[in-house]
Order: C-alpha cells, then sequence, then structure tokens
C-alpha cells in the first residue's frame, strides 16, 4: 500500500513541473502525457484527473489536436462513469467519439467505444451496450491491437455477468484472459481471472471463484497502484464464508477493510463491514455480527449509501431476532422496507417483510406477523412452489413436480449418451494423437539412421578420393625419377622435380578439404600435375590450358579434382599409343550454371586400352562416378559427365574428349 | 650376369642401369624392352641369366610374359610399385621383388642370390605356381613352403591349422602332415587375410574351412574336424562368430 502512495505523492509533486511546461509548448508529445498522467488517475485521484483532463482540452482545442482533445474528453467520462453519473459521461463520450473519428484515432476509438457500452451497461440500456460493442471489436480486429481486444472482452464479459448470462461471461472472459496472459498485461490479466471468479460466485460453484480470486489477488499483489484490492479480498471473504472456512474469511474480510480503508472506498467499506458480519453469523457468533453490520450501517448513514443502509438495516433485524431482541428485529425491518420501498427494490422488500414476519412471530404479535407475511407472500413472486397451500395448487404442484422430474431423467439420459460420446471422441484423439507421435518418431529415428549412413558413406568416399588422388604409383615413380636424378648428380633437376612433386601434394591435401575451391588453384594443381608427369617423361608431350574470358579464376569456385583423373588417364593410357607428339587440352568455359571444362588428347582413344588397364581406369572413374553421385547429391545444379572418342570423316580415332559441366559458386 | 630389364617406363629402366653400374659388379645389361611382346623377343633373342621385370605394363603384366615364355632358363626378379595383390602373390609363391623407388642394398641382395641358386626346377616350381595362382580363385591358390631341406606346395585349402612356435609356424594338412618353417605366424595372418582363415588365439590360426564347433565351456574351446582342440582368447569370440556367420 506503501507503494500506492509513494506513487500518488510523485505524481502530485511532478505536476506542477510537467503543467509548468505546458505553459511554452503546445507540442502533441506533450499533451499525449498528460492525457496518460490523467489517465493514470481515472477513478482514482477524480479531481487531479479531471483537471488535467480539462487543461488537455483547452491546450488541444488551441493546438487543433482533436486526437489529444479526444482522449481527453473520454478520460473525464471514465472519472464520470466511476461516479455513477453515466448519462453524463455519455454524453461526452459521444463527443469524443466523433473527434476521434475525425482524427482516425482508431485506438482512441476502441477506448471510448469500450467506456460507452460500460456507461451504457450501467444504465442498463443493454441494446446500445452491445451496439457499441459490436463496434469495439470491429475497431479492435483493425488495430490489430491487443490490449484493446483483451478490453473489449472485459467489457463484453461484465455486461454478460448482469444479464447472469454466467456461461457467455466465463467464455469471453477466457478469450479475453488468453490475450492477456499472452501479452503479460497484469491489469487485465488479473481484471479476467476476477471476472471468471464473480461468474463462478454467482453461479454459486465457490471452490472455483475462489481459486480465480486467488490467482487474480497473486496477479494484483505484484502490481503497483491497484485500485480494488478490497473487493478482491472481499469476494475471497465470500467464498471462504460459503465454504465454509470462517477463519480464512475473517482474515481475508479484514483484509478487505484494511485496503479500503488505506484508499478511502467507504462504499466498499460497508459491505467489508457486511461481510464480515455474515462470516460471524455464519459460525452464529450473533454479538459480533450485530456490531460489525452497526460499524456497517454507520458509513452507509455518513455517507449517504441507502442500498447498502437498506441491506444492513436487515441484516440487523434477523440478528436481533435470532438473538431474541425482536423488538429491534421489528424497528430495522421495518426501516429497511420503508428504504426499499423508496428506492423500488421490490425483491429486498419482499425479504424485509419476511424478516418482519419472523420478528413479530417471535414477539407473540401474530396478527402482524401474518400481515408481514402476507405482504410478503404477495411480493415474493418466487414462493408460490413452496408455501401457502390449495389443493388445486398442490395438484398442480405435483403434476410439475412429474413432469419435471421426467424432464431430469431424459436430461441425465442424454447427459450419459453425450459423456460417452465424448469419451469415445477423447479415446479416439488419445490414439490419434500416439499414432502421430509414433510416426513422427520412426520418421525422425529413419531420417537420422539416413543422415548417419549418408554422412559416413561420404567420409568412406573421401578418404578413397583421396587416396585415388594419392595414386601410389604416381607417387613412387616420381620419388624413383627424383631418385634417379641424384644418382645422376642432375642435383637442379632432383630439387626441381622434388619442389614440385611436394607442391603438388600439398595442393591434394589442402584442396581435397574444401567443397569448393577457386577455378585458379585448380589449374595451378593440373599445371603442376601435368609439368611433374612431362619432366618424368621426358617432354614427350605438351599441355594447353584455355580459360574462358567469363570465367574470374580468382572468384568463381568448382567442386575440386574432379579433372585430375581423366587427365591422369589421358597421360597414362592415351598418350602412349599416339604416333605423334603428344598433346593434352583442357579448355574451361561459363555455361549458364555450370563451369564446362574438355579434356582433349590426341592418343588413342578409349578403346585401345588393355583390359586390365581399364579395370584400372574403371576403379578410378568408379570413384569419379560415386563422388559426382554424392556431389548431385547435395547440390542443386548437378555435375555433368560426358566421355567420348574424338574420330576423323572416315571414323579413325584421332583422341579421347571428356566434357565435365560442374556448378560453381562466387567466392 | 647378363641381365635384360623390361619395363614399360623409360625413367625405371634407367634408373635400374645406373644402380647396377654404381652398385654391383659382374653384371651386363645386355638387352631392355618396353612391354611384354618386345620383351619376348629380346628374351628369346638374348637367353640372359637373370631378368628384371616390371609388374604392369601398357600392353600386359609381367605374369603374362612369364606365362608365355613357358619353361624358364632364367632367374627371375621382379620390380614393382605399390601394388600390394602382385607383393601377396610373390610371397605366396616365394618369389624374389625389389620395390621403386629401388633400394640399392635389397637389389645387391636380390642379384646375388639370383647368381647363388642355379636350381632351375625351383625356379619353375616357383614361378610357375605364382602364374597359376594368378588364374585361380583364392580357394583354390597354392602356397610355396619351404622348411630346412624340402620345398612343399601347399593347397590353402588343405592346412587345417597353424600354430606359432616361437620364430616358425607349425602347419598341421588334411593329410596328417606337420611342416615347421621359419617365418613367423604374424606373416601367415596377414597372407591369409582374404582367405577363410581366423586367428584365434595369440598362437592360433585356424582355416575356418575345417571348423567343427565352438563349446563355451573353460573359456572358449574351438575344435576342428581333425579332432585337435584350440583355445580362443576372450575378446576373440565375438569376432569368431561373426568370421563364422559369413563363411
Amino acid at each position: 500500500m506503501n507503494s500506492i502512495r509513494k506513487f500518488f505523492l510523485l505524481v502530485l509533486a511532478s505536476l506542477p513541473a510537467v503543467l509548468a511546461y505546458s505553459a511554452d509548448t503546445t507540442s502533441r508529445s506533450r499533451l499525449d502525457s498528460l492525457n496518460a498522467l490523467s489517465k493514470a488517475q481515472v477513478c482514482g485521484q477524480i479531481a487531479l484527473s479531471d483537471s488535467i483532463a480539462d487543461h488537455v482540452i483547452q491546450l488541444a482545442k488551441e493546438a487543433g489536436y482533436p486526437g489529444a482533445e479526444s482522449v481527453a474528453l473520454k478520460n473525464k467520462a471514465g472519472n464520470l462513469i466511476c461516479q455513477g453519473k453515466s448519462q453524463q459521461a455519455i454524453v461526452l463520450l459521444k463527443m469524443a467519439l466523433q473527434l476521434a473519428q475525425e482524427a482516425n484515432e482508431l485506438k482512441t476509438e476502441g477506448a471510448i467505444l469500450n467506456n460507452m457500452a460500460a456507461a451504457f451497461h450501467q444504465l442498463s440500456k443493454m441494446d446500445s451496450a452491445k451496439w457499441c460493442m459490436k463496434q469495439l471489436f470491429e475497431v479492435a480486429r483493425a488495430t490489430k491491437d491487443s490490449v484493446l481486444l483483451a478490453s473489449a472482452y472485459k467489457t463484453k464479459s461484465n455486461i454478460h455477468i448482469v444479464l447472469t448470462e454466467n456461461d457467455s461471461v466465463v467464455h469471453f472472459a477466457m478469450k479475453g484472459l488468453a490475450i492477456a496472459e499472452a501479452i503479460r498485461h497484469d491489469e487485465l490479466h488479473s481484471a479476467f481471472l476476477t471476472i471468471i471468479g464473480n461468474a463462478h460466485l454467482q453461479n454459486e460453484t465457490f471452490d472455483q471463484a475462489l481459486e480465480y480470486y486467488l490467482r487474480a489477488r497473486e496477479i494484483m499483489l505484484k502490481m503497483e497502484g491497484v485500485v480494488n484490492m478490497g473487493l478482491i479480498y472481499h469476494n475471497i471473504g465470500t467464498c471462504f464464508t460459503e465454504i465454509s472456512q470462517p477463519d480464512s474469511a475473517f482474515k481475508y474480510f479484514e483484509m478487505a477493510i484494511e485496503a479500503s480503508q488505506l484508499q478511502n472506498r467507504q462504499y466498499q467499506l460497508a459491505y467489508h463491514y457486511m461481510g464480515l458480519a455474515f462470516a460471524y453469523m455464519e459460525v452464529k457468533n450473533y454479538e459480533q455480527a450485530i456490531s460489525y453490520n452497526l460499524k456497517s450501517k454507520e458509513i452507509s448513514l455518513a455517507i449517504g449509501e441507502k442500498r447498502s443502509l437498506a441491506t444492513v438495516l436487515s441484516n440487523l433485524a434477523e440478528c436481533y431476532t435470532l438473538t431474541g431482541r425482536p423488538e429491534l428485529g421489528i424497528s430495522n425491518a421495518q426501516e429497511a422496507i420503508r428504504i426499499d420501498q423508496a428506492i423500488g427494490d421490490k425483491d429486498k422488500e419482499a425479504d424485509g417483510y419476511f424478516l418482519l414476519s419472523q420478528a413479530y412471530e417471535k414477539s407473540g404479535k401474530y396478527a402482524e406477523s401474518l400481515e408481514a407475511y402476507k405482504k410478503f407472500y404477495s411480493l415474493d413472486s418466487n414462493n408460490l412452489a413452496s408455501e401457502k397451500s390449495s389443493t388445486i395448487f398442490d395438484l398442480e404442484t405435483k403434476y410439475q413436480t412429474e413432469k419435471k422430474e421426467a424432464e431430469i431423467e431424459s436430461l441425465s439420459q442424454k447427459a450419459a449418451i453425450q459423456a460417452l460420446e465424448i469419451s469415445q471422441k477423447n479415446q479416439a484423439i488419445v490414439i490419434g494423437i500416439i499414432v502421430v507421435l509414433l510416426v513422427t518418431m520412426a520418421a525422425l529415428f529413419i531420417y537420422k539412421q539416413r543422415e548417419s549412413v549418408r554422412r559416413s558413406q561420404q567420409i568412406e568416399l573421401e578418404q578413397r578420393f583421396l587416396r585415388s588422388q594419392l595414386n601410389p604409383h604416381f607417387i613412387f615413380n616420381a620419388l624413383l625419377a627424383i631418385q634417379n636424378f641424384m644418382l645422376k648428380n642432375n642435383a637442379q633437376s632432383a630439387a626441381l622435380y622434388l619442389t614440385k612433386f611436394s607442391k603438388l601434394m600439398r595442393q591434394i591435401l589442402e584442396n581435397s578439404r574444401e567443397e569448393f575451391i577457386p577455378v585458379a588453384a585448380e589449374i595451378e594443381m593440373l599445371s603442376n600435375y601435368m609439368d611433374i608427369h612431362k619432366l618424368r617423361l621426358k617432354d614427350s608431350f605438351d599441355y594447353k590450358i584455355e580459360v574462358d574470358e567469363k570465367i574470374d579464376v580468382e572468384a568463381d569456385t568448382i567442386p575440386p579434382m574432379f579433372v585430375q583423373p581423366f587427365v591422369e588417364n589421358a597421360i597414362e593410357h592415351g598418350l602412349i599409343n599416339t604416333k605423334d607428339h603428344g598433346l593434352i587440352e583442357i579448355k574451361l568455359g561459363k555455361e549458364n550454371e555450370h563451369i564446362s571444362i574438355a579434356i582433349r588428347d590426341n592418343g588413342g582413344g578409349l578403346a585401345i586400352s588393355s583390359p586390365e588397364l581399364k579395370e584400372h581406369n574403371s576403379l578410378a572413374s568408379t570413384i569419379i562416378r560415386e563422388r559426382m553421385a554424392l556431389f548431385n547429391k547435395n547440390l542443386k545444379d548437378k555435375i555433368q559427365l560426358a566421355l567420348d572418342n574424338i574420330t576423323n570423316e572416315q571414323g579413325d580415332i584421332l583422341g579421347t574428349k571428356v566434357e565435365l559441366k560442374v556448378p560453381f559458386h562466387y567466392l | 650376369m647378363r641381365i635384360v630389364l623390361v619395363d614399360d617406363d623409360d625413367m625405371v629402366r634407367d634408373n635400374l642401369k645406373t644402380l647396377l653400374s654404381m652398385y654391383v659388379t659382374d653384371v651386363e645389361v645386355v638387352g631392355e624392352a618396353g612391354g611384354v611382346c618386345d620383351g619376348l623377343s629380346c628374351l628369346r633373342q638374348l637367353k640372359p641369366d637373370l631378368l628384371l621385370l616390371d609388374v604392369e605394363m601398357k600392353d600386359g603384366t609381367g605374369f603374362d610374359l612369364l606365362a608365355q615364355y613357358g619353361e624358364l632358363d632364367f632367374q627371375v626378379i621382379f620390380v614393382t610399385g605399390h601394388d600390394e595383390y602382385a607383393i601377396k602373390a610373390f610371397k605366396f609363391s616365394a618369389v624374389d621383388y625389389v620395390l621403386k623407388p629401388i633400394d640399392p642394398e635389397e637389389l645387391v641382395t636380390a642379384i646375388k642370390k639370383a647368381g647363388r641358386s642355379a636350381n632351375r626346377h625351383l625356379q619353375n616350381l616357383k614361378i610357375g605356381n605364382l602364374v597359376e595362382n594368378k588364374k585361380s580363385i583364392e580357394s583354390e591358390q597354392k602356397i610355396l613352403l619351404k622348411d630346412a631341406e624340402t620345398v612343399f606346395l601347399v593347397a590353402v585349402k588343405d592346412i587345417i591349422r597353424c600354430e606359432s612356435e616361437t620364430n616358425y609356424t607349425k602347419f598341421y594338412l588334411v593329410d596328417g602332415r606337420k611342416l615347421t618353417i621359419s617365418k613367423t605366424l604374424k606373416e601367415y595372418d596377414s597372407l591369409f587375410r582374404d582367405q577363410f582363415f581366423f586367428r584365434a588365439h595369440q598362437s592360433h590360426l585356424i582355416n575356418l574351412l575345417h571348423f567343427d564347433r565352438f563349446e563355451k565351456k573353460e573359456g572358449g574351446t574351438v575344435y576342428m574336424k581333425d579332432g585337435s582342440t584350440l583355445p580362443v582368447a576372450v575378446r576373440k569370440r565375438e569376432s569368431l562368430m561373426m568370421a563364422l556367420n559369413n563363411l
């Protein structure tokens, strides 16, 4: 409670500064912040809130800012509604609505409609209230503002609670509750919990009511500046009374009293004392009940609140009659009846006569008692079934009862059928969920399995690929050549060869790790590779590498080392059978999504190779094909391969041609 | 000693000539050839004492060349790169070979050995087996085993089991013979890897074709078809079951 006080002090302290600030500038944001300040005090410090709102209205008119004026009017109306002056509130709200519509301020419009609905509802003009709600929901949906939508649900639930349509109340409040929870709006959250609690209270399902109230209280305790803490405690107290936990009820009513005293809410206080008294009546402690009722009466008299006064007088009458003081019972009941007649509450008046009748009976004045009872009977429309018998009436009652019983039986049968249907439905749903879960799990499992198989396949292939690149024949031949140069004291050639060889090893090791390498790196590796072969084969062949201008050798990247096995093939098996000087041509070109690599040699073609050599070839090309397949599985653009002999017009084989198309990326 | 070189790589032949001239005395390279065909005519013409022969050549293999030549009247040393199948084949038939790049010491040892052994019959037995094995399927292959005095040619499927005796290996054959060979069990373990052999124990290599049953008692015992029993190492049991399943 201290925090609330501090909050008020802070607002009051900052007000002069805000007002002073307002004197030299009339910017819109300042008006907005003033409105926010005013709104914070609505239904709290009403006078302060009103004076800020008036100030804003004046400034907004001067500044030509209808939006702010509209908000200020709405705040004033809010204060009027709190004071029960709904008629006046509606006048202001209509003005505010017009301004908001002109300014096209949808959110403000929503807030205004919400207040209007609340005001119409206070005046019991349900059609108008419903019309406002309809408009409000449209606006809320248009703005997609969760707070506004939730507030709309709040008002809607409140309307239904008055119509005692508890199912609808819970329905709309639950919707609002979901929104409030989702957007973590504590105020709305607690409000919806309270509304649902209220609905349960009306329904006399006290356990549930209590649950919702306690949840609401939980949230409200965390909030600052809560204005109706007393009410929630009161409602919790009522629930505890109804479920016969008087000690808890006493505690909560006392907390309610404390809270409302702090906020100086006399009207609420009157009811808190009545609640406390009622709790004491439940435990038959009538003396305590009387003393609390007297306190309540005192407050009602002080603030001139007739409804609460009438109620407390009735309560007192009952207490006095029960404790053997019928005279006091009579006088209190008579007083209550007089007030109820004045405010035109027939139900309460009937209750009053009933109490009066009992009091007279206790004091032995049977004639008066009968008279009061007759009055009670004529007023109370609900007691036809139970009291004052006549034969016809009895018969009718019997008939009615039988009919009701039959109805109840058929209803219970229906309910049983429905329950059965629901349980079957539930069973089906449960089975469905289990099946879906199992299928999902199985799918997940299979996916994981495949993934791991694919991974291991890839790793294995990568290793085989690396080994196929590091062909042992090639390595040992290279080393033998180096040995040979050394034996012949040709240190320079040995050093050159060794350098080229080690560079190639490094390139192969590095490039085989990458999925894509720059074209330049691939070309460098191929040149190096062919240079080594040239050195070994004593320049028995030449090679040419042509790169299309469209290829940016540094930036375009391709999958590495797809070309080398075909070059190796060309050197080891193609060129051997040529009569001319060997020539290997490599052309790189760019075609849409691919880089094409053509490898041509002027050797003996594909068919010449001996079966065993072919076997060796196919081993290397099997690995290439597998690697291509794996690449293609993961790539959008596939690698393509075409192998063919080059022939002249007579059909003589002039060499071999390999065409690779590989996808490329930009670095 | 008159030598002929057959290798399709000029560089290798050049290398061999250089090495021979530098490290071996009393040898003369009388001819060289770059393929199977050239090699055959070269050999028939020159009748050398020793042939240094490459395995894989453009127009065929060294095995082809020897098969086509028929009865050999010269010694053979193979020169090979990294061909594990060829090396295994050499070991099966106890044929001499040197690896590229050539270690001069190994070359010298191999040539000296060739000069010493003038046993043409043994030479032909070895090469004959080498060529035969090349043609037959694995289970039909024969291995050349030598003890102190005798050379045996044994079909691998006729070996029931091998037992380690320090640096020797004792072979138990189907006909009841027992041969003691001066090589380690480890060597045969790797030689028979592609056959149906299983290393059941530190000192036992068994041919699963002669496996009878496995009994779990006393930590696990294998019964062979000849009635012999062998222990199985505890951590080998599972892989024995797998090997039997794959049979």
